[in-house]
């Protein structure tokens, strides 16, 4: 079902984003590439823009929403297509995944035909055809028994089951890409290891993109091979994976980093690490850097120019620009603590 | 059975019994179970308490019995078997002979979205307390006054007292909560899973106004949460739930550093990793369980994929509900990579391992803490 020509072209690419909601301006030009086969993490707290962004690149935003810029998906240039026309091909280009699966599944329909569905409507499959493709997808997410299960409704499967049966919704048609919004963030940590294994195991098989949205560190270790980290709209810094770990450059970042490093490792009772603050509130703009309020690297420059994302540090065997950062201020070497931004008193 | 705390069945209040005992619990759970109605037995024989002045963390996940806990030690429920206890003394029935307890708790819960009434000002949200109980300060002026002040020590100073809960954010609505909770100067502060809904740059912030709240007016504090690495930052003292029993018991650091009952192992080897040089769920090969029996146990494994998948039919969530019909056995021998036949045809009792660390395993893991 890959659209032809895609070849070998990233599973997606944004230029230029923005994305209003009236007055409210939740992406700024964000630009984001998602390399064939690879997953990016995209990072971020509430009110960021991290589901517009995602949204915007399925372009499942209601009309209300005010949205330019280049979306292409497996090289296809997708965001000049009207709605009837983007419908007809999107099962082939990408697969969502929501947060809330139980939202998502249809209650009165036992979701092997929901899966099923997916083969019939869009690559024309018999019913009995797609029936059987649908039991195959289920497998595919490791689901035992999968003839049976398929005969189940949503509410008779546990939240992690849910969970696979959309994944193998999202990935019926091996779509060049798939968005995952927060898909674990509902589910208990053992739940959680599982999705996140499967995950992994799936991309071992299966060559799809993986936009991958959350605001959990650890599940970033675990899944990305690249970071986006969002904040106040903007895509504030981008890296590899690695790299983002050992030398975060934009001080949000590091913080992030930081709250769960001692969250993990820090001594019971003690006042637990914080980035000071909170993050500007829909519509409202400090001017200059975003972070400014909350940064302890913040100098004058900060207060009048919102920076842009730039190369940090081309060096260690990175290709220059791979890792940038909208920061006037960027820690060049792999940080220390006495870098971050300040505890709490 | 479960007696790792002093236990008298029938005696009036669970007191101290032998040198060195913890301090008085000023609630206390012995041997307490509670089946909700349609058969569901949402805690199975649980024995805990926590100490005056001190605090206990509650950890599991969906389905382990610790909401239940905080329902049963806020007066909301009443246990079906077992003695439940407020300073010695058994909860009361009724809502009048609960109010002079109730007065005692503040609690903060989970979705801060909910549980502030959207249509009262902040001012009568937080003020609530005071006029429920009849305190000073409760109506008019004074009430302006004592929840400014409140709103202040919260972190939100200056906030319009005619606002309502809706121009805050989550963290703000959690402040808001926390003001409210504190006002009628409790003894006790119950927190259920009071920062899961929030971002995590607000989640420290909230826990350290929690944790200073709690050393400035010496409050004892139960505090529940799913969260490993949370429970082991906020309480001196860990009991780790599953099924409706509490399987571990033990100090924070312990529980973190060295768990001896598999499934907090398990729960340890499910948080993701650190870095991602050093992932583990993604990577291909164990799963979290698979990883349980670090200490050189072989054998065929069940990853909790496999059980959660062969529990398809059974209610939704499987895995880690309470209610299994498995009482005469270990309510995680099915999941469990040590289990062997005793754990199915037995029930292993809380084992006392010293005066601060208990389990309920036949086979724990070894002892690493001082390793």
């Amino acid at each position: 079902m890959r659209i032809a020509g895609a070849g070998n072209a990233p599973a997606l690419e944004i230029s230029g984003l923005n994305v209003r909601y009236g007055p409210v301006h939740a992406v700024f030009d964000a630009c984001l590439t998602v390399g064939a086969g690879q997953v990016v993490a995209l990072i971020g707290e509430t009110g960021s823009g991290k589901s517009s962004l995602a949204l915007a690149a399925a372009k499942l935003l209601p009309n209300s929403a005010a949205v330019t810029g280049q979306v292409s998906i497996a090289g296809r240039e997708v965001s000049g297509l009207d709605a009837g026309e983007f419908r007809r091909i999107r099962a082939g280009l990408l697969g969502c995944i929501a947060q809330d699966a139980m939202a998502s599944l249809n209650p009165v329909v036992p979701v092997g035909r929901q899966v099923g569905e997916v083969f019939a409507v869009h690559a024309g499959m018999g019913r009995r055809q797609a029936a059987e493709a649908a039991v195959a997808a289920l497998a595919q997410v490791e689901i035992h028994n999968p003839a049976a299960v398929a005969r189940l409704y949503a509410h008779q499967l546990s939240g992690g089951m849910r969970q696979r049966v959309m994944i193998a919704m999202a990935m019926a048609l091996s779509p060049p890409l798939i968005v995952a919004d927060e898909p674990t963030t509902a589910l208990d940590v053992s739940t959680q290891a599982e999705i996140l294994r499967l995950i992994g195991e799936l991309r071992a098989r299966v060559r799809c993109g993986l936009l991958w949205i959350t605001h959990d560190m650890g599940v970033v270790a675990e899944l990305a091979d690249w970071a986006a980290v969002m904040y106040a709209g903007r895509i504030v810094e981008v890296g590899p994976v690695e790299r983002v770990f050992d030398a975060p450059a934009h001080p949000y970042t590091l913080g992030l980093l930081q709250t769960r490093r001692d969250l993990r490792s820090g001594p019971v009772g003690a006042p637990l690490f914080q980035i000071p603050g909170s993050p500007p509130g829909p519509g409202e703009d400090p001017g200059g850097c975003p972070f400014r309020p909350r940064c302890p690297r913040a100098t004058e420059v900060c207060a009048e120019v919102d920076p842009g994302l730039e190369p940090v540090g081309a060096d260690g065997g990175l290709a220059s620009g791979e890792h940038r950062a909208a920061c006037h201020h960027p820690a060049a070497a792999p940080a220390g603590p006495a870098d971050a931004p300040a505890a709490a008193p | 059975m479960t007696a790792h705390l002093p236990s008298q069945a029938g005696a009036p209040a669970a007191g101290p019994e032998r040198a060195g005992s913890p301090p008085p619990a000023v609630i206390a759970f012995d041997r307490v179970s509670k089946r909700y109605r349609g058969g569901r037995l949402a805690l199975d024989d649980v024995t805990l308490g926590l100490p005056d002045g001190g605090s206990l963390g509650l950890v599991g996940e969906s389905g382990s019995g610790k909401t239940t806990c905080v329902r049963l030690a806020l007066g909301l429920d009443r246990p079906t078997s077992g003695r439940l206890t407020f300073n010695g003394a058994a909860y009361p029935a009724g809502r009048g002979g609960l109010r002079p307890l109730r007065r005692q708790i503040g609690f903060v819960l989970q979705d801060p979205y909910d549980s502030l009434d959207p249509r009262m000002t902040i001012r009568d949200v937080v003020a609530e307390p005071l006029r429920i109980h009849r305190l000073p300060g409760g109506r008019g002026r004074a009430a302006d006054r004592v929840v400014a002040g409140q709103l202040a020590a919260v972190g939100l100073p200056g906030a319009d007292l005619r606002s309502y809960p809706s121009r805050y954010s989550g963290g703000g609505r959690q402040r808001i909560a926390i003001a409210r909770a504190l006002i009628g100067s409790p003894s006790v502060l119950i927190c259920d899973e009071p920062t899961s809904s929030l971002d995590v740059s607000v989640q420290s912030q909230i826990v350290n106004l929690l944790l200073d709240a709690r050393r400035e007016r010496h409050l004892s504090m139960l505090f529940v949460t799913h969260d490993l690495d949370l429970i082991g930052r906020v309480v001196d003292t860990v009991a780790v739930m599953y099924g409706g029993r509490v399987v571990e018991t033990g100090p924070a650091e312990l529980i973190r550093r060295s768990p001896r009952h598999p499934y907090t192992r398990a729960l340890h080897d499910a948080v993701p990793a650190d870095h991602p040089r050093g992932r583990r769920l993604a990577s291909r090969g164990a799963g979290p369980l698979e990883t349980a029996g670090a200490g050189g146990d072989a054998g065929a494994v069940p990853p909790a994929s496999q059980d959660e998948a062969a529990g398809y039919a059974a209610e939704p969530g499987g895995a880690g509900q309470a209610g299994a019909a498995a009482h005469e056995s270990c309510i995680f021998a099915s999941r469990c990579p040590r289990a062997q036949d005793r754990c199915r045809d037995e029930r292993p009792p809380m084992i006392e391992e010293d005066a601060l660390r208990s389990y309920a395993c036949f086979f724990p893991l070894p002892d690493g803490a001082h390793g």
